[in-house]
């Protein structure tokens, strides 16, 4: 079982089903996450990170559905459905698909950890922080009260909360942004789990601190072997731990490498484009080069390639043809994007969208 | 396009912007504390209600010449919105003066504060919440000009959509209303309003930081082909360094109040002085994968602004922590010191033997034997469970008699700078010291 992958997700679509319309959140995105690796989830704000990782972990509220797909997480089928709709047009659940009581007592929390951006979304504000991870420790590992108590104070220390013992009793709230943080990591550390998935969890935080969690990990994965799925748009935290990356792009994954070749040799413009437009710390940058307007809303995505209202190098047959993700070097780098071989698209034929084309009506600045 | 005001008492040499030994205090218990940006020490209570003096800005002093953007930088809690509110004259100084081209602050009538009120404008981080969602982009650019009584109505509708050009919109965008704007364009109707009569000077606090990467670039080049355009001077705070290498032409780095550092935006980033500088920049994850691994960690957090440390505020934390004067021991020896130092306070190992703790943090015994009876004897309460006395005896014996804790170091000039324009606050750096101003 060890040479399948730990987390494998595929076509999966999660929707919102809104007054405004259908909000296609997550559009048919594929990744998978191999024991050990750290993979990355990178995009633009609204790209659909946050709805594709809640999918994994089932926690999706209406007015948002999973609609489609397939997700196994170490032989565990975490969403599965029938070929066939049910006789209402609703996807039918596959009988091995877990419960939702399933979900709750053996996959969140034991199995998958998970660290959101904003700490209080997972800690409880009228409980100590320590009785809360002696808890956790106690249902998860069956340790006595004292046992438990001994361990969380010990993963307290490890993940660098100064006097430990003594702030055993404090509540949340008298912890700083970057220590409640690191609660949530030992919260992790005290199940155990096989995966951690962090989304965006040092985005609200200082640099100094988000460096002192960004060795936590190295520790975490040297000492317990975790494998991570990590959401974030700071291309500098993806060059300094991720092996693998996705690129989301309005719903969908636009490209998928292993780090070096994302950042030396990428597949996709937008990709390229995100790269273009960052200032370094360790170089000056003379000019940026933005990428012109903004994502579009994923209600009523553009036709064709639904990157091609912005993209430099779209052309005629982009706003036709929409690219699956597919191999498009030796090295099986991933890309959507109608310029390789691969798509046999005639793009080389076809004509190139200049400024006078349709989709630069509007103000292409935003 | 615009006039750029030329005011007669302004003598050549005067730089645009001069702040001296400003400084703002917030008392504690008076509820102020609520809008102040605040990092815990995470040592004790986030917010505590004695009351005491959050010494917020404490005696910083820096210069802005006209045309040039000075980048101010720092971790949250360190101060920077606080200097920016107090420059913008929304709060008001506990001590220290502000001269806005050559004129005192302070000393202006209320009539010469208005006029100067046009020419410094603000930008803050929040595009969301700073636009009124009933009002229309027109009557918002144009809500300064009205305020400051410029232009007739005509005239007025005429530069708000010439301005709503120069900030890369359309002037059809006269007539809508916010919420059909996405951040990055928010900011952008912020920008034109605030240059609705024509300032001088504007303060940017943390302008991009709600912003895309690919939005916040559209922005930062809006943002420089304005400062052309316009002739602009810009105070520009980020917490991002990024950013801040990218817009500055100088840059003034913040901690706990104080200004550390400042110079010249590339020989400060290539070279940069004080040890906190230092750790600043090698903390940030290079968006480059091959140079992996060659971050380093700056350990521990910021200390409360309440009690900040004796002498040299960044000590608790800082790498390069001088050796006290009266022990002879090596570097080496003294940065296993310094580290269980750091430890004892932090209780961060268990305590389990003496001999163990003596190898995991000392390589032999010390060779000045006054140093190792006091190390002893603190790894004896450690194992004691007394760490209050351990953490009190190290500190007593070793971190204040650092020359570091005695004198607060100045900003000073620093040896063999070609230029005088860089300024570092650092024992390390020949600067002389003043005795201590604080305990
Ligand atoms: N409860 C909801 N109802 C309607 N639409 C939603 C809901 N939650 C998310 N969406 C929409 O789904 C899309 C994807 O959102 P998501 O939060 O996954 O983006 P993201 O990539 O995580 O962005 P960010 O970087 O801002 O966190 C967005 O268009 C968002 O507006
Ligand atoms: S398919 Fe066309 S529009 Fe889409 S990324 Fe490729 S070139 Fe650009
Ligand atoms: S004065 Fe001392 S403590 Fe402060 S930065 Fe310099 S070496 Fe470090
Ligand atoms: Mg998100």
């Amino acid at each position: 079982m060890s040479d399948t992958p730990l987390l494998k997700v595929e076509n999966l679509k999660t929707q919102f089903f809104t007054e405004a319309g259908t909000v296609r959140a997550v559009d048919g995105v594929s990744f998978t996450v191999e024991r050990g690796e750290i993979v990355g989830l990178v995009g633009e704000s609204g790209a659909g990170k946050s709805v594709a990782v809640r999918s994994i972990l089932r926690l999706i509220d209406s007015p948002g559905h999973i609609v489609g797909g397939e997700i196994t997480f170490d032989g565990k089928t975490v969403v599965g459905f029938e070929d066939e709709p049910g006789t209402d047009g609703e996807p039918t659940r596959r009988e091995e698909m877990l419960t939702n009581t399933e979900m709750r007592s053996q996959i969140r929390g034991s199995e998958i950890a998970l660290i959101f951006q904003d700490p209080m979304e997972s800690l409880n504000p009228v409980f100590t922080v320590g009785g809360q991870l002696r808890e956790l420790i106690e249902l998860n590992r069956g340790l006595s009260k004292q046992a438990a108590r001994d361990r969380a104070i010990e993963i307290l220390r490890e993940v660098g909360i100064p006097q430990p013992a003594e702030r055993f009793d404090d509540y949340p709230h008298q912890f700083s942004g970057g220590m409640r943080q690191r609660v949530l990591i030992a919260m992790a550390l005290g199940c155990e789990p096989k995966l951690i998935v962090a989304d965006e969890p040092t985005t609200a935080l200082d640099v100094t601190v988000e460096g002192q969690i960004l060795d936590l990990v190295y520790d975490l994965q040297d000492k317990y072997d975790a494998s991570f799925l990590w959401v974030t748009h700071d291309m500098g935290i993806v060059a300094e731990i991720c092996d693998r990356v996705n690129v989301m792009y309005l719903g969908e994954v636009v490209e998928r490498a292993s780090v070096d070749d994302l950042f030396y040799n990428p597949q996709h413009p937008y990709t390229e484009a995100l790269l273009n437009s960052i200032p370094r710390p360790d170089q000056s940058t003379e000019d940026l080069q933005p990428l012109e307007g903004a994502m579009p809303e994923p209600i009523n995505p553009p036709s064709g390639c639904r990157f091609h209202d912005r993209c430099p190098e779209a052309r005629e047959v982009c706003q036709r043809t929409h690219p699956d993700l597919r191999t498009v070097t030796e090295a099986g780098q991933y890309a959507a994007c109608l310029k390789h071989d691969a798509f046999e698209a005639a793009y080389e034929t076809s004509r190139p969208l200049t400024d006078e084309s349709p989709a630069a009506g509007g103000d292409r600045r935003e | 396009m615009t006039d750029v005001s030329s005011h007669p008492e302004e003598s050549e040499e005067d730089p645009l912007v001069r702040v001296s030994g400003l400084t703002k205090h917030f008392d504690n218990s008076s509820g102020l504390l609520g809008s102040y940006e605040f990092a815990p020490d995470g040592l004790s209570f986030p917010f505590t209600h004695n009351p005491e003096t959050v010494r917020a800005v404490d005696g910083v002093s820096f210069e802005i010449e006209q045309g040039e953007t000075l980048g101010l930088v720092g971790e949250s809690g360190c101060g920077k919105s606080t200097l920016a509110r107090v420059l913008l004259q929304l709060l008001s100084p506990t001590d220290g003066d502000i001269h806005f081209q050559g004129e005192n602050l302070a000393e202006l009538s209320n009539e010469a504060l208005r006029q100067r009120r046009e020419d410094i404008q603000m930008i803050f981080q929040d595009p969301q919440s700073s636009l009124d969602p009933r009002m229309k982009i027109g009557a918002i650019i144009e809500e300064p000009m009205e305020a400051h009584g410029l232009r007739d109505a005509t005239g007025r509708e005429q530069r708000a959509k010439e301005l709503l050009e120069s900030v890369g919109l359309e002037p059809q965008y006269y007539d809508r209303y916010p919420h059909e704007f996405s951040g990055g364009q928010r900011q952008r109707i912020n920008l034109a309003r605030a240059l609705s009569v024509d300032p001088d000077f504007v303060v940017l606090d943390e302008p991009t930081s709600a912003l895309d990467v690919s939005i916040q670039a559209q922005i930062l080049n809006t943002l420089q082909d304005l400062q052309t355009e316009f002739g602009l001077t810009y105070l520009f705070i980020s917490h991002d360094l990024s950013v801040i290498r990218h817009i500055s032409d100088r840059v003034a780095v913040m901690y706990l109040g104080e200004l550390v550092e400042v110079g010249d935006v590339d020989r400060l980033f290539e070279d940069p002085r004080h040890p906190y500088t230092q750790a600043l920049l090698s903390s940030i994850p290079v968006p480059d994968p091959r140079s992996r691994g060659e971050r380093s960690v700056l350990h521990g957090d910021v200390p409360s602004p309440i009690n900040p440390p004796s002498g040299c505020r960044f000590r608790t934390r800082c790498p390069a922590l001088i050796v006290p004067a009266e022990y002879d021991i090596s570097d080496s020896e003294w940065a296993d010191v310094r580290e269980l130092i750091r430890a004892v306070d932090r209780r961060s190992f268990d305590a389990d033997s003496v001999s163990h703790i003596q190898e995991q943090f000392l390589d032999g015994r010390l060779t000045d034997t006054r140093c190792q009876e006091v190390v002893t004897e603190a790894i004896e309460h450690t194992v004691a469970d007394e760490w209050e006395r351990a953490t009190e005896l190290l500190q007593t014996e070793f971190a204040e008699k650092s020359v570091c804790a005695e004198t607060a170091p100045s900003l000073d000039s620093i040896t063999g700078e070609p230029t005088t324009d860089r300024r570092v606050a650092c024992h390390l750096h020949g600067s002389e010291g003043e005795p201590i101003q604080h305990e």
